[in-house]
């Protein structure tokens, strides 16, 4: 595990009288036809919070408009686990991972947040790394020096994405799209509008922007491309990364010209 | 114009506890925002809703926030809460703030400088409930010049234009679900703010009904002009949004359908109008006259937050619902004190109330207690406590306990401290009863009736769990309406009966 410095842990803002937090983490698991993987991805989150006994937790699935058995291999895992906490929610159609994001932080009761990809993409080893610096700061940003099976041209997008972020924010992140681990009243508060492929640089970004506290992390990742999966390569995410991309200039623009508004509440 | 009313049912990670969260921000209104707060009152004390008040001072720099707070120390009765914001936050960003620290489950901004009559505020807040938004318009606003007023017409036709919606105005204060400002509210803090949340919540399929109001309009002494570079700049932003939106709506119609995620109808949370019953109505068999003067006299009865859904989703799961209470009620026949944990709405409390002397009902959640207080039958009366029993034992000793469709709900590494913590309220000849459904009917319940059951039992499990602190357990099984001993493997529901405690 490597760290790099963050500007000193604040986990003391308080959460709003309207947003109720009963648990430490609200794991938000997305699918859409993981009928093979997300028994795999339960497990995993199972066997890697058996590591962090003292967390409680809520795992979310979301199944978004599947068209395979991934809700009944959800509610099959249930069965065989009644005592773990995993709820099945089911949009009645694809309405996108962003989307699902934004919607599932207003639904779990968790203090803390985070996306756990439904094809089980994520080692166990990772995801308990990053779940013992929860609390440490506000966000917790995970990158991957090392990426096994994500191909040449994915990376050199990737990089020159993370590239404009950084140079129109003027902050200095390693990656954007990792599964960070965030305030959950942070993600309802400061949602994004964009709901394309730059959504959690979005989110980062206006976080940083309003003061919240991080920490990097260099953990181990693969990449997974699924067969007959859609390429995020497309017109509609190429419109939506410029809005985004729009958005974060002009926030910075807005910085400097008027001064930073106050934290939040 | 109106629209139907299409609610909708509010997450698990908000609090809800209060009808309506009214919001007040003030920048240097020492003079104004005791009248504001005196005015909210009494706009209020004509309406049946739980409120609280919210005031933000947003940077003053005169006595704004001292006034509020004398007026809270004088007035401890009063629901009424001060936030003060390091600095000028703004009207839009501390109205988004306010909707996360509200507990409310409408929210309306009330402007700190008194200038909105007790009726006009009467008259909008009087229509919660009866849509998704209710957005005031004023016809006629005395005071206002004519090139304000031209400013306002303009922007609310390029704002109609811009999003193919016809409101009338945007800059009123609507009424608003608390939780679509949260999850809907606008980056953009300038003028154009509420003109692109509506929009948005349009977008997103949300109900509306427009009202008529009369206004005042006020002009202070010395204030800062709206009509500026960076509210220009900020409106700008808005209808851009606001056009985004409608290409986005054009281009790709299926993104814009949000309620989708959201569509279980919501009960009010205060009951509504009695029905109007002429009063000088009979039956036309005179047997039947008891029923309607019984109504006549004391309105009819309203079903409770749980039991209405159950009613308006699945009539039939009331029926064995309600049996499992008579079961409990002919078991705890004639004992001095019953509690009851997890009472829910307590529809059924009243079944078992029928039968014991005393009843103590406790639910860990406070919005089903205001709503068993709110409904309390005075014929029916027993106490209603609001308690967790995780957090330890209700204070009290009951000859009976018992806790249906409870357990199931406790996660199993508590289940020892919730079952130990009833115990200990419970005297050396209390006797227990634990209901939940069989971990074999899990395979057939429908997503809803499953939601949150994260400890369902066997008989086996049952009689374990039970045995940790009785001598003796009998499990007894249930299918639909009927108990009976069999085979626990394929019954629905197990009900626990447990006594004889072994510390006792």
């Amino acid at each position: 595990m490597n760290t790099t410095p963050a500007t000193p842990p604040r986990n003391t803002e308080p959460t709003p009288a309207g947003v109720r937090e009963e648990l430490d983490l609200t794991m938000f698991v997305p699918c859409y036809n993981e009928e093979e993987r997300i028994t795999g991805t339960l497990e995993t989150i199972k066997a890697a919070m058996a590591e962090v006994p003292a967390c409680t937790y809520e795992v979310i699935v979301v199944d978004d408009g599947s068209k395979d058995r991934t809700c009944e291999k959800v509610a099959e895992f249930q069965h065989a686990n009644p005592g773990l906490p995993v709820i099945l929610r089911k949009n009645p159609r694809n309405l996108g991972l962003a989307r699902g994001f934004v919607e599932t932080s207003f639904h779990g009761r968790g203090r803390y947040y985070r996306l756990v990809c439904g094809d089980n993409v994520e080692p166990k080893e990772t995801m308990v790394t990053l779940l013992k610096l929860m609390g440490r700061a506000d966000l917790v940003l995970p990158y991957y020096p090392v990426l096994p099976g994500k191909s040449v041209v994915r990376r050199a997008i990737s990089k020159t994405f993370t590239f404009l972020v950084d140079l129109l924010s003027g902050y200095s992140v390693n990656y954007y799209n990792g599964c960070a681990i965030y305030r959950r009243f942070h993600v309802m508060r400061w949602a994004p509008y964009n709901y394309g492929f730059g959504f959690q640089a979005d989110l980062i970004t206006m976080l940083l922007d309003e003061g919240a506290t991080h920490i990097q992390v260099a953990v181990s990742g693969s990449h997974y491309v699924k067969e007959g999966g859609r390429s995020p390569l497309n017109f509609r995410n190429f419109v939506s990364t410029g809005h985004t991309l729009f958005e974060i200039f002009l926030r910075r623009v807005q910085r400097i010209i008027y001064p930073p508004r106050p934290s939040p509440p | 114009m109106t629209a139907p009313v299409r609610q909708w049912s509010t997450p698990d990670g908000i609090r809800e506890e209060l009808d309506l969260t009214l919001f007040i921000p003030c920048l240097n209104e020492e003079k104004r925002v005791v009248p504001t707060i005196e005015t909210v009152r009494a706009a209020m004390d004509g309406l049946a809703f739980s409120y609280e008040i919210l005031v933000t001072d947003d940077g003053s720099r005169d006595r704004t926030a001292n006034a509020v707070e004398e007026y809270i120390q004088a007035n401890p009765g009063v629901s009424v809460r001060l936030h003060r914001n390091p600095g000028n936050s703004g009207l839009a960003r501390s109205f988004v703030d306010a909707s996360f620290r509200g507990r409310g489950r409408y929210i309306r901004l009330i402007c700190g400088d008194n200038v909105e009559p007790k009726e006009s505020m009467a008259a909008i807040l009087r229509q919660l409930g009866q849509a998704d938004i209710i957005i005031p318009y004023y016809p006629v606003v005395p005071g206002k010049s004519p090139s304000r007023l031209f400013i306002s017409n303009l922007y609310t036709r390029i704002v109609n234009l811009l999003s193919g919606h016809r409101l009338h105005y945007y800059n009123g204060h609507p009424l608003y679900r608390r939780y679509d400002v949260m999850r809907w509210a606008s980056y953009n803090y300038g003028f154009g703010f509420q003109a692109d949340l509506l929009t948005t919540l349009l977008d997103e399929g949300a109900t509306w009904q427009e009202l008529a109001i009369a206004a005042v309009h006020q002009e202070k002494g010395k204030r800062t002009s709206s009509i500026n570079l960076r509210n220009f700049l900020s409106v700008a932003s808005s209808l851009l949004e606001i056009t985004s939106r409608r290409l986005k709506r054009y281009f790709y119609p299926s993104i814009s359908t949000g309620l989708v995620a959201r569509p279980t109808l919501l009960t009010p949370l205060s009951p509504p109008d009695p029905l109007p019953i002429m009063n000088d109505a009979t039956t036309r068999e005179p047997q039947y006259q008891h029923s309607l003067d019984l109504v006549k006299e004391s309105g009819p009865a309203s079903l409770g937050l749980m039991t209405n859904q159950a009613w308006h989703d699945d009539p039939r799961h009331l029926v064995f619902t309600l049996s499992r209470y008579k079961f409990v009620a002919k078991m705890l026949a004639d004992r001095a004190h019953v509690l009851e944990v997890g009472c829910g709405d307590a529809f059924g409390t009243r079944i078992v109330a029928q039968s014991v002397n005393q009843l103590t009902a406790t639910d860990f959640d406070p919005v089903f207690v205001a709503d068993v207080t709110r409904r309390m039958d005075p014929k029916w009366r027993f106490e209603c406590r609001q308690h967790d029993m995780l957090s330890g034992p209700f204070p009290g000793q009951y000859d009976g306990a018992y806790a249906l469709d409870v357990i199931e709900h406790i996660q199993p590494k508590d289940e020892l401290a919730f079952v130990s913590n009833i115990v200990k309220s419970l005297t050396k000849e209390g006797v227990l009863l634990l209901g939940c459904p069989s971990l074999q009917s899990q395979g057939y319940a429908s997503p809803p009736s499953k939601a949150g059951h994260v400890n369902c039992k066997t008989g086996e499990t049952m009689r374990a769990l039970l045995s940790h602190y009785f001598h003796n357990v009998f499990v007894f099984s249930m299918n639909d309406e009927v108990v009976h001993t069999g085979y626990t493997p394929m019954a629905h529901y197990l009900i626990g009966v447990a006594c004889t405690r072994k510390d006792a």
